[in-house]
């Protein structure tokens, strides 16, 4: 089952230089416009190929709230690791001028909203934001495409 | 915006060795600086990086590609001039990868007040790689909140570094 999905979109540098865009603030509108960052589940990672999902290594006994303090610090990256769980999914958008495939196969998104960039496979970084959503939300995200990147050029 | 790996060689072959039989001081006082095959790459950040991602996600800039041409020593170091969550009592976390592997991790925060600045460096060294050729990169992640790694311009960039010698 797909469970996640990734929206990149142009920013508007002049308003990140001057702190007037961050993740925090597109997260918020994100969220009003009724989507769902997955943040919300920090074992989800999306990387340009492959969707990763932290888990513990098998025979640690782990206590059962091990998510939540591996993150405070309380959990050891020797009683866990990453494991593949399905192709990426990435939907760019199209006046950044490149396309899902371009980007470096290692490029983490994360799981939340970001503002920065993305690193293309012949080593150049296109400033942009971007957004990990539940893949639930894939539908309603694609009909709100237009709301979204206002979201990311700090206009909407 | 400046950022971009720059990588130089310095590969003069070493000469004879005309330092043997020395002790350790003799030897380093010695030591020929052109004949020590020194490369470098390092790429530079100048722009703010945010994120509320709760998993590791790529710092914009922070990336850089070095080939070994022999087994080598290497010294990799990552350095952001301020760091902060928005949110108190967040952590923040940073790792250095080389390629997929994870060599050495940093935390920052943990009982903070919001917007506490923090300085990030990460600074490891890496004995007996084979050549080849390896990206190492810096990633941030969030418990809670916004994290900002503000990387401008001068002494306020971000910067990773990585310096190789013979093994």
């Amino acid at each position: 089952m797909v469970e996640i999905v990734v929206y990149v979109f142009p920013i508007d540098v002049e308003k990140v230089r001057r702190m007037e865009l961050d993740a925090g603030k597109c997260e918020e509108k994100v969220k009003a416009l009724g989507l769902t960052p997955k943040n919300v589940d920090p074992t989800w990672r999306e990387e340009a190929k492959t969707v990763k999902r932290l888990r513990a290594k098998a025979g640690r006994n782990l206590p059962e709230d091990w998510v939540q303090r591996w993150l405070l610090g309380r959990i050891s990256p020797e009683d866990i690791e990453e494991v593949d769980e399905q192709p990426s999914i990435i939907v760019v958008d199209p006046e950044l001028g490149f396309r899902a495939e371009d980007i470096a196969e290692d490029f983490s998104f994360g799981n939340g909203c970001t503002i920065g960039g993305v690193r293309l496979k012949d080593g150049r970084w296109v400033e942009c934001g971007f957004v990990v959503l539940d893949h639930a939300d894939k539908a309603k995200a694609d009909e709100l495409l237009p709301a979204l990147k206002k979201i990311f050029k700090g206009l909407g | 915006m400046s950022i971009g790996p720059r990588v130089s060689f310095y590969g003069i072959p070493p000469h004879a060795s005309r330092h043997i039989d020395g002790g350790v001081d003799e030897i380093t006082s010695k030591l020929d600086y052109r004949a020590m095959n020194i490369l470098q790459a390092k790429a530079i950040n100048t722009t703010v990086f945010s994120t509320t991602s709760t998993s590791y996600v790529d710092i914009t800039g922070l990336s850089v590609s070095i080939t070994l041409p022999a087994a080598s020593n290497v010294l990799v170091y990552s350095r952001v001039y301020q760091v902060y969550d928005d949110t108190a009592n967040t952590t923040i976390y940073e790792r250095l990868l080389r390629d997929a592997t994870a060599i050495a991790y940093l935390i920052l925060g943990y009982a903070g007040a919001a917007n506490e600045r923090y300085n990030s460096l990460i600074q490891t060294f890496q004995t007996n790689l084979a050549a080849g050729s390896y990206t190492f990169k810096l990633q941030g992640q969030v418990s809670a909140g916004t994290g900002t790694w503000g990387m401008t311009t001068g002494g306020y960039a971000g910067e990773i570094t990585v310096i190789a010698f013979p093994y």
